[in-house]
């Protein structure tokens, strides 16, 4: 088979293949459909074939996407169709001022007169605590370059294949998609989570080679006998969206060793694209903690402690609304990732935390500063980070359970993700932290 | 399963799943409710084995995909029908 012919995407629901020559072809036809004149649309990125091609033949005619969950709640639908007015939204139910193109695309019915920059290509959120909406906004330029430089860094062939164990509205989940399709490699797009036998069944069927993850896959997969469940060319794991403990990191990483692989473990950001940094199997278990070097093309240097990232890849700048769209770029290629880290001899980057109050809870970015403010809602609130949860102290009685429903879908996360404690009264220490010893002797 | 064992199964579904006290599970699966994604079912994994003394094996895990299916594995692993 040549090069051409190996398939590009694969559709796990119906089994539809298309190989990397037939996608070129259909998103060169597809891109040449949509109107003339710069637009935005707002896409549910499910994890479909015809979805994924109709949002790549929109990056391929020029236009501006931003990706968003299929699940994402109608309130905070309606609040980025107010901010970014988005010319087309795609995979939506329909909706007043749109006009439906066809199942899927509907149209403003008047468009939005506020520029979009040429350069403008893709609008990926940086976390789900935002009450503002807030944006990356990344150019051609540096999807190209940061997916190329992932496929590098992982060394992948056309023979690689992965499925889209993420999801595609993340930033890592999309580096998947965007850097196998840059290595002439192949992506499985599937909704099923390792924790299903489908998924397993699927990973054999296609033949996977890379399995991507993020420390809570990791966590789970580590009570299951991965060996067992994983076809045997599948020899490689990556990993990325939060610290991952050193000794997960190293079962792993012997588990696919003895399969002829390891693991990649990587550092990045929404705001440069997705990855700034990979650590290679060939450095492990000597680095096991490091998160590597720079890819290709990036730089790293430590300012005041904190590490500064330099490369095509870095966001044009985020924005707020439809307002901001029209801007260039603002950093110039260098971002100050506010992450504390130290660089080794060798130029390996070990990271030793975040500046500020900003934290990961199942891959999303949360300021619990901000988290704490929307909690206020109810009571005397503090918020902080328990385990993998995000852990919500209130000093009087909880919400019901709508109500925390709804407070975890605002930020993002999955009900089960944000854990509730009533207190007497919060426990502030003097520093404006929450006294963790007076919390416990409360519980 | 007894019905006691059952409704001590519904029980850990409707803790774990952060539902109302009487909500129904009977027909609950995988990713039917947005709890019930892969945190959500490592958190129920946890607690089917916490409440009825079980050591789920890998093939259990993936296989637990609907409330039926976990009668049925824990009904297994207690001896019963």
């Amino acid at each position: 088979m040549s090069a051409a012919d190996r398939p590009a995407l694969i559709d796990a629901v119906d089994g539809r293949r298309l190989s990397h020559a037939r996608l070129a072809e259909r998103l060169e036809r597809e891109a040449a459909l949509w109107p003339p004149g710069k637009g935005l649309a707002l896409v549910a990125a499910v994890p479909r074939l015809d979805r994924v091609c109709r949002w790549l033949s929109l990056m391929r005619g020029g236009h501006a996407v931003m990706l968003v969950p299929p699940e994402l709640a109608p309130a905070r639908l309606d609040r980025l169709v107010e901010r970014y007015r988005p010319d087309w939204l795609l995979g939506w139910p329909l909706r007043s001022g749109y006009v439906g193109l066809d199942a899927e695309v509907q149209a403003v019915e008047r468009p939005d007169p506020r520029p979009l920059h040429a350069d403008l290509a893709l609008l990926l959120s940086t976390s789900g605590s935002s009450g503002a909406p807030r944006m990356v906004r990344l150019s051609r330029r540096a999807v190209v370059a940061n997916a190329t430089a992932i496929a590098q860094a992982l060394a992948l062939t056309p023979e690689d294949c992965v499925a889209t164990t993420l999801p595609l509205s993340y930033s890592y989940g999309l580096s998947l998609l965007h850097s196998h399709l840059a290595a002439g490699a192949s992506v499985v797009l599937s909704g099923q989570s390792v924790l299903e036998r489908g998924f397993w069944d699927m990973a054999g069927q296609y033949g996977l080679t890379f399995l991507a993850g993020v420390p809570f896959v990791w966590q789970s997969l580590r009570r299951l006998d991965l060996d067992a469940l994983a076809p045997a060319g599948l020899r490689f794991a990556t990993q990325a969206g939060g610290r991952l403990d050193p000794r997960l990191g190293e079962h792993f990483h012997t588990l696919m060793g003895r399969r002829g692989g390891g693991l990649f473990t990587m550092y990045g950001q929404t705001e440069a694209t997705a990855r700034m940094t990979v650590l290679p199997p060939d450095q492990m278990p000597a680095r096991l903690g490091s998160v590597g070097r720079p890819i290709a093309g990036g730089r790293i240097g430590i300012r005041d402690g904190v590490v500064v990232y330099d490369g095509d890849n870095v966001m044009m700048g985020y924005a707020e609304s439809r307002d901001d769209l029209g801007r260039g770029d603002e950093l110039a290629g260098v971002l100050d990732t506010g992450d504390h880290g130290r660089l080794d001899a060798d130029g390996y980057l070990w990271l030793e935390g975040r500046a500020g109050r900003v934290v990961k809870v199942m891959g999303l970015r949360l300021d619990l500063d901000e988290v704490q403010a929307r909690a206020a809602l109810f009571g005397s609130a503090a918020a902080l980070v328990r385990g993998d949860d995000l852990l919500v102290l209130i000093a009087g009685p909880l919400p019901d359970a709508a109500a925390r429903a709804a407070f975890a879908a605002e930020l993002g996360l999955p009900p089960v993700a944000v854990r509730w404690r009533q207190v007497a009264a919060i426990p502030w220490a003097g520093n404006g932290k929450i006294d963790l010893a007076a919390l416990d002797a409360l519980a | 399963m007894n019905p006691e064992q059952l409704d001590g199964l519904r029980a850990v579904f409707r803790h774990t799943l952060d539902l109302e006290a009487g909500a129904v599970v009977d027909d609950l699966a995988y990713r039917a409710l947005p709890a019930w994604d892969s945190i959500g079912h490592m958190r129920l994994v946890a607690a089917i084995e916490t409440a009825f003394d079980v050591m789920l094996d890998t093939d259990e895990v993936i296989d637990l995909s609907s409330f039926a299916q976990a009668a049925a594995i824990v009904g297994r692993h207690l001896g019963g029908v």
